[in-house]
């Protein structure tokens, strides 16, 4: 069951240590590196590795989803034409939206925070588009079939369940950038362009854009994000 | 930080804007009971709050929890159920009144005598306006009383 002690160095040693990290894995370590996750908005120019990007992917894909439909597709763009063109549509499509809200009087408000939208994606060295298709309606079937009107009944379909999974794979995904050493920022600024970055990733319906992943090597230390405190967002039923 | 500050006697040698002296000169009134509640309502729902949390003397960031974008859903929702405008430049001018810049916060801290005014105009917030405040930080010290004023403020300024 155990192998002798192999020289320090050696890749069989390497590939030992990083089994017994892995299977080391605390509660506390798990809380840890969700708690250290930023959100990142700049990037170095160094690029991200097809070998890496797949793993992001393979994170994403293990997320939960209601009848296991999976209903989710990501388009990884890392070729430097589409990545210019995707921020330069995303800009201009924020600069629309500034023109304007700089008419009106919350102008002041508004500020540069349409900034957000596109910048991100400048510096990107990988821009990851997720996909979603709204599944038909098993149940509904089932009830259409016995003669019944869905309308008069509470469905699971009013939670968009298919949105809530891809929530749950782009956090995989997200934590496995994490884990690499690399920052993302999963935005819903970029749907002010949705028609253009869907024609630019051939996304065709029944699927649609949700927003744009910017990954890549974090230019500098990201702030770290304020979080409501439990006892804010809890409401405990318990016996006793 | 540390601040110095030379002018605080210094009289108006103009009337203020009329929104500046409508946000004063309700300062200090009562908030009736009929706008009191509408506003509770409002910012109960913006926020997403049970109603009951949601008194006049609740501050809203450090007693509701509100960040700065539910500042912004707050002043949007009343500006629709009141049909007022409530921006930001008009806040922070009735902040500041008739004082410049440099009188109201030198070297970035709100001098002694933007404070006081600040005080004058917010009397629900006194014990938080402390030397060291930022303008930017003026939101934090809005109450629902606050806004409940503003909006008896812009009402009286529309009619």
């Amino acid at each position: 069951m155990t192998r002798p002690m192999t020289p320090a160095t050696t890749p069989a040693l390497t590939t030992a240590l990083t089994t017994a990290l892995t299977t080391a894995m605390t509660p506390e370590a798990m809380l840890e590196h969700l708690r250290t996750r930023r959100s990142v908005r700049e990037f170095t120019t160094a690029p991200v590795g097809r070998d890496v990007l797949e793993r992001l992917i393979a994170a994403a894909i293990t997320a939960p989803s209601a009848s296991n439909r999976q209903p989710w597709r990501f388009v990884i763009v890392t070729r430097a034409a589409v990545r210019a063109a995707i921020a330069n549509a995303v800009r201009a499509a924020t600069e629309a939206i500034d023109g304007a809200v700089r008419t009106g009087a919350h102008a002041a408000e508004w500020g540069s925070y349409g900034d957000f939208f596109w910048q991100p994606l400048a510096s990107a060295a990988a821009i990851i588009v997720p996909a979603v298709r709204e599944p038909p309606d098993p149940l509904a079937g089932f009830l259409r079939s016995a003669g019944a009107d869905p309308a008069r009944f509470q469905l699971p379909s009013a939670m968009k369940p298919e949105r809530c999974a891809l929530g749950g794979a782009v956090m995989a995904l997200q934590l496995q950038a994490h884990a690499e050493g690399l920052g993302s920022a999963w935005m819903a600024g970029p749907m002010v362009a949705c028609a253009e970055l869907e024609a630019a990733c051939g996304i065709a319906p029944p699927w649609h854009m949700a927003g744009a992943i910017a990954v890549g090597h974090p230019a500098g230390p990201a702030t770290a994000p304020s979080r409501k405190p439990p006892d804010d967002v809890t409401t405990w039923m318990e016996d006793g | 930080m540390t601040m110095t500050t030379t002018t605080t006697t210094t009289t108006p040698a103009h009337e203020p804007p009329e929104a500046t002296a409508n946000l004063l000169a309700v300062a200090a009134l009562p908030i009736d009971a009929a706008t009191g509640d509408a506003v509770c309502d409002v910012i109960a729902e913006s926020l997403g709050r049970p109603r009951g949390s949601v008194q006049l003397a609740s501050n809203l960031f450090d007693d509701l929890g509100a960040d700065s974008l539910d500042l912004l859903d707050v002043v949007f929702a009343l500006e629709g159920r009141f049909t007022i405008e409530i921006t930001r430049g008009a806040l922070e001018q009735a902040a500041r009144g008739d004082m410049t810049d440099d009188e109201f916060a030198p070297a970035g801290a709100i001098s002694d005598a933007g404070l006081e005014r600040l005080r004058a105009l917010l009397p629900e917030s006194r014990e938080r306006i402390r030397p060291g405040l930022l303008p930017r930080e003026i939101p934090r010290l809005f109450t629902v009383g606050t806004f409940a004023r503003i909006v008896l403020a812009k009402l009286a300024e529309a009619t």
